[in-house]
């Protein structure tokens, strides 16, 4: 800080400490830092689905147990609550990218409830499609 | 007429003292205030200044919410003094502190010379690559280009935005909501061409990638500027500069 005043004779400032809980103080901090936290949820779950398609290319038998070793009810409560994480992760980033997202057009910036709800509109097709392609499998 | 000649309510502020020239660290003082129906904060610290309390220091100047002055920690939210009713609180003890996130000089008077250096650092003014002739005239500009950064550019800089921002407080290099808004502001102006100049330091490592997106900024900001999303729109700009630099140099191999 290049500040002036601290050259001055008899300035002393109070400088608040910094706390470790600062994210307990509001709600928004709270959920801020849930929002942070989905992505160790989310990176697991791709790190089980990423070795899950490494296991698909080699011996049957090894992929079969392993796969039922993920209807465990350990492995089902940590799919379900990166299921929450993901969508929570979600609503808040499409949310957030209408303000984010830039569209001009000759009549002006797109506004940004438009932008977001195209986007929820695209990820609920993506997640029918996604979501159709499975169940046919 | 009725409302100003009301009965006053007799309210309790606890306000946070500091007064250094015989504290170490802040500590308390409760004032009982008789408020008229329609006071906002400002009239009431207004009120201990003049008739309870002399000693005590906060900053104010328009009373209008133009000048940003006022701002303080008004029960834990950083609020414009001069913009919130007292009877908007409906408990009757209301907690005054100075804004967080910055030294304090004394009692609500923080230290803002921090914010100053940093909004000068983002070269806050348009920038011409060659000035033209003044008998050229005006730089013109259309409504619409005008729409694309109004909003930005009606930050009072009260600083409230850097009271709510967690990124800030944890490190206070960071540029910041305010000043970053500001940026933007000019980088989308049509007349203005310092775009380059200002992204070393917004996309540099005191610049956008601080911000996490809380959005407090944003939630917090009196004047509905919006900095969240100016320091975002700052961040696109930088990574399609930084894709455009690579795609550029990788063709010149």
């Amino acid at each position: 800080m290049k500040s002036r005043n601290k050259q001055d004779e008899g300035y002393r400032p109070y400088v608040p400490p910094k706390s470790a809980t600062w994210w307990l103080r509001k709600r928004s901090y709270f959920m801020f830092m849930m929002r942070e936290l989905s992505s160790v949820f989310i990176a697991l779950f791709l790190l089980l689905l990423l070795y899950k398609l490494f296991l698909s290319t080699k011996n049957e038998i090894v992929f079969s147990s392993f796969e039922s070793s993920l209807k465990s009810p350990v492995v089902l409560f940590l799919y379900g609550v990166a299921f929450l994480f993901s969508l929570y992760h979600s609503i808040t980033w499409l949310s957030a990218m209408g303000d984010i997202l830039l569209i001009s057009t000759r009549r002006g910036p797109v506004p940004s409830w438009l932008l977001s709800t195209c986007g929820f509109i695209v990820w609920c097709l993506a997640s029918l499609v996604i979501f159709y392609y499975f169940v046919e499998m | 007429m009725g409302e100003s000649l009301s009965e006053p309510e007799l309210v309790t502020f606890t306000v946070t003292r500091y007064r250094p020239d015989f504290e170490k660290r802040p500590s308390s003082q409760t004032y009982h205030v008789p408020c008229r129906k329609g006071w906002v904060i400002l009239d009431a610290l207004k009120f201990i200044k003049e008739h309870l309390d002399s000693t005590l220091t906060f900053r104010s100047s328009c009373g209008m919410g133009i000048c940003g002055s006022c701002a303080i920690t008004v029960n834990g939210e950083p609020k414009l003094a001069c913009s919130v009713f007292v009877h908007d609180f409906s408990h009757n003890d209301i907690r005054l502190e100075p804004l967080a996130n910055f030294p304090v000089i004394k009692d609500l008077v923080i230290d803002m010379s921090d914010f100053v250096d940093k909004l000068k650092s983002i070269k806050p003014w348009v920038i011409r690559k060659q000035s033209d002739e003044i008998p050229a005239g005006e730089y013109l500009q259309t409504p619409w280009q005008l729409a694309g950064f109004k909003q930005f550019s009606m930050c009072v800089n009260c600083m409230i935005c850097y009271a709510a921002c967690p990124a800030y407080a944890h490190n206070h290099n960071f540029i910041g909501p305010a000043a970053l808004a500001l940026a933007h502001r000019y980088n989308m102006d049509s007349r203005d061409e310092g775009n380059l100049s200002r992204g070393i330091l917004t996309a540099g490592d005191i610049g956008v990638w601080n911000c996490t997106f809380i959005g407090e900024c944003s939630k917090a900001c009196p004047k509905k500027v919006d900095p969240a999303a100016a320091i975002h729109r700052l961040k696109m700009a930088a990574a399609k500069r930084f894709f455009k630099s690579l795609l550029f140099s990788w063709a010149r191999k």
